[in-house]
């Protein structure tokens, strides 16, 4: 019956420990055999399941106690087997727990520097979004509006005194022009003196003449002549004085108006129109401020609402403590188990202590627990856990443990899983 | 510059044209010498033709309101279009003096 067993069980080996049928596995290196077709060849999930020849052997043998005791010697294997395992699940467990813990805390002290930060973002574009309405001028801070008035207020002021000056310019023309009329009266005038001076002197020659004529009764009427024809000669020499000052006169005036004309002629109105153009500079201005404002508030806004959904991720993290607890649930109600297994395990031991020899490790149950195992760092101690040392197994398991190829993930010198 | 000159009992109506520039200062003085009497009480310059105007023109036309003023009578400029208008709107005319849109 032992052989039987042993037949039975290395038929089981075959099908469990490779999982694959002998064409297949010669065929096909393991680590390139599909997950799928691993699984499915393993039974559900890739469990070890126990053959259903021995147990149909068992039970058509009932009778049979030495038969009995070896299932039940094999039963215990499996027994202990499953305590080492239950023992370094717990442990998993445990690691799994304080990992998420210490990566959980990390991540929400992250988040909360990354909240600060946020926080400090939306303060500053606040206060840009002020700056971009203000300016300071001579101490005290202006908004565009205000700095826009007083732009257009000087405009103004330049504007009336520029329409004020053109007034007084023609003013002027006008009042240059009046003197210039004015001088040539007065050069008219100076010229009818001439003309009448030139008559008196005319006269008084004649009256000379018509004295000397008169012999010793008209020396007397020739003082008067001479005098009257002296008299001319220095009205004469007054007039051309007068004339000479009134001609200075009426070329300083004439030079005036010319001068004048030049001052007023000059057409002021591209200056007035500055004004026009001034406007439009700081009204694009302003929209181009309006725009910036507006994309600021927007940015202030965006950074309020990261801040918020950061502080709302911290919250959520909270969750570590809810998957804390139930991972301590488990592994007290794994505990409880191994507990229990090692108590059968230990009652079946003393009750059948004679009759249960060459009891066997499960190491197939085992190599098809491992089997779906990715993390080596993982692997490893569970090997070390049921076979005490890593590196005893570790040879045979790297047949048995598929791989998965280097695009789905790599391994680094510490061990640690980068995907 | 043209100019027409249109009265009755009691307005006096100058209508312009064309341009007015420092230029036509001899001309626009014999208007003014029109606006000078104590005949009308109400004067309007009609600048509906007139196409553009200068600086001195913008003068001229703040002599012609100072010269009704002084004389008592209502002064308004009427219906000044274009660049005409722009001007007059951007030197706060409209501030001292009637303007007739």
């Amino acid at each position: 019956m032992t052989d039987i067993a042993n037949q039975t069980y290395q038929e089981t080996e075959s099908q469990t420990l490779n999982g694959l049928t002998p064409e297949t596995s010669e065929s096909t290196p393991f680590s390139e055999i599909p997950q799928e077709e691993i699984s499915e060849k393993l039974g559900v999930e890739g469990q070890f399941q126990p053959s259903a020849d021995v147990l149909k052997e068992v039970m058509e043998n009932a009778s049979d106690p030495e038969l009995a005791h070896e299932f039940l010697n094999k039963w215990l294997g499996l027994s202990e087997t499953q305590q080492k395992a239950m023992s370094i699940i717990i442990n998993e467990i445990e690691l799994v727990s304080e990992l998420v813990e210490t990566n959980v805390s990390d991540i929400s002290h992250k988040f909360q520097e990354l909240a600060k930060h946020s926080q400090n973002q939306s303060d500053q574009v606040s206060t840009l979004a002020d700056a971009a309405q203000n300016v300071m001028y001579q101490g005290k801070s202006m908004d565009l509006s205000q700095i826009m008035n007083t732009i257009d207020g000087h405009l103004s002021t330049m504007i009336d005194k520029i329409v004020e000056s053109s007034k007084h310019g023609v003013e002027v023309v006008y009042a240059l022009d009046d003197v210039t009329k004015d001088v040539v009266k007065v050069e008219n005038l100076i010229g009818e003196i001439e003309a009448i001076n030139k008559q008196t002197n005319m006269l008084a020659l004649n009256a000379r003449i018509e004295a000397a004529r008169a012999g010793t009764a008209g020396d007397g009427f020739a003082v008067v002549a001479h005098e009257v024809q002296e008299l001319a000669k220095t009205i004469n020499e007054l007039a051309w004085t007068m004339r000479e000052e009134v001609t200075s006169v009426v070329n300083g005036v004439r030079l005036g108006n010319t001068k004048i004309k030049e001052v007023a002629n000059v057409d002021l109105t591209d200056n007035i129109l500055v004004k026009d153009t001034i406007r439009e500079l700081m009204d694009c201005i302003l929209n181009q401020n309006d725009i910036y404002s507006d994309a600021l508030r927007s940015s202030k806004e965006t950074s309020q609402d990261i801040t918020k959904d950061i502080y709302s991720v911290i919250t959520r993290l909270q969750f570590q403590d809810r998957a804390k607890q139930r991972l301590e649930n488990i592994v007290s109600t794994l505990q409880v188990m191994e507990e229990s297994v090692t108590s059968f395990s230990t009652e079946t031991r003393s009750t059948f202590e004679t009759s249960l020899t060459g009891r066997t490790n499960e190491e197939d149950w085992f190599k098809a627990v491992i089997k779906d195992l990715t993390l080596g760092e993982m692997r490893g101690r569970f090997l070390k856990a049921v076979f005490g040392e890593e590196d005893a197994f570790t040879e045979e398991t790297e047949n048995t443990v598929p791989q998965s190829s280097s695009t789905d993930f790599e391994y680094d010198d510490d061990s640690i899983e980068l995907f | 510059m043209k100019d027409s000159v249109t009265t009755t009992d009691s307005s006096l109506t100058i209508s312009l044209s064309e341009k007015l520039t420092f230029e036509d200062h001899t001309n626009f003085r014999e208007l003014l010498k029109l606006i000078n009497n104590d005949i009308h009480r109400n004067c309007s310059i009609d600048l509906r033709g007139l196409e553009a105007i200068d600086s001195a023109g913008l003068g001229m036309l703040m002599i012609a309101f100072e010269t009704a003023e002084k004389f008592g009578m209502s002064f308004n400029l009427y219906k000044p279009v274009g660049q005409v208008k722009r001007l007059l709107e951007i030197s706060d005319f409209e501030k001292v003096m009637s303007i007739v849109s």
